[in-house]
């Protein structure tokens, strides 16, 4: 008698098992130092007007 | 008149338009606000980008002015993000959410068409003129009210996008909208980090990243929405 095999992971194809969270990883890294950058400008340390009008 | 000034914005246009396009067809087809959030969106981005080519070609226009500003500047992100909203959020919550929207991008477009506008602005400091800026924009508390709609359409976009890819990469499950999704975020990112660059002094980062955002969110959306082969 065997051991009953466990369910087989679900995978994605190896470049994407690593690139995928990589690039999370530097979206959300992206995403904070846009956030400073908009704290930067509004509390003026950075240059620019206190509205971020050209944001996007 | 800087060419590229000109070009640039005008493949946004393009770009956009097309993307437009082929998510109101989508939306005949398949109904649901996202779809039609995101078509508005693009549009919007397809005005902002015509406005931007017919300033650098033809010079000031101050109702082009407005309707950049308006929608190039301060409203399309914020709808673009309310059509990811959509898809994330109880349909109560997202209703409730557009509501606000709606009345504040109402607001905005009337304190952007009474607004005083003196062109001279734009071409002081760290910008060329050939450049579209805020800065002609003399009157008090309209340019104020851009980085709120911008932040809620950068975090909600992007923030959508990450979250998504997130839930079908921890699951291992339909790896096309996860790719599409890491796509659109980056694409979102963009224009966001070139109006920073172009803040900063740097002639063009605004619209290259414009450029480079529309293509990278329309490529996003359309693997999105193709099926790829998976494994186990």
């Amino acid at each position: 008698m065997t051991d009953p095999k466990p369910p087989a992971r679900r995978s994605y194809p190896a470049v994407y098992e690593r690139v995928v969270p990589i690039a999370i990883g530097v979206i959300l890294v992206l995403i904070a130092v846009l956030l400073l950058i908009v704290a930067g400008v509004v509390l003026k340390v950075l240059p620019g007007s206190a509205a971020l009008a050209r944001a996007w | 008149m800087n060419v590229i000034f000109a070009i640039l914005p005008f493949l946004s246009c393009v770009v956009s338009f097309v993307f437009a396009t082929v998510i109101f067809r989508r939306y005949a087809k398949r109904s649901g606000p996202h779809l039609l959030l995101w078509g508005i969106g693009m549009v919007f981005y397809g005005i902002g980008g015509f406005c931007e080519a017919y300033n650098a070609a033809f010079g000031w226009n101050p109702l082009i002015f407005r309707l950049w500003y308006l929608f190039g500047a301060m409203l399309v992100a914020a709808w673009l993000g309310q059509g990811t909203v959509y898809l994330l959020v109880r349909r109560r919550w997202a209703d409730i959410l557009m509501l606000i929207l709606g009345l504040a991008s109402l607001y905005g477009a009337f304190r952007v068409f009474s607004a005083q506008l003196d062109p001279s602005q734009m071409t002081t400091g760290l910008h060329t003129g050939s450049e579209m800026s805020g800065h002609a924009i003399v009157s008090g508390g309209v340019r104020t009210l851009t980085p709120f709609f911008n932040l809620y359409g950068t975090l909600t976009l992007v923030g959508g996008a990450v979250y998504s890819a997130w839930i079908f990469w921890r699951k291992r499950i339909l790896l096309h909208r996860t790719i599409g999704n890491v796509l659109i975020a980056v694409g979102a990112l963009l224009p966001a980090f070139g109006g920073a660059f172009s803040r900063f002094g740097i002639g063009g980062a605004l619209y290259l990243s414009e450029l480079l955002g529309a293509i990278l969110i329309f490529l996003g959306f359309m693997r999105a929405i193709t099926p790829m082969g998976e494994r186990r």
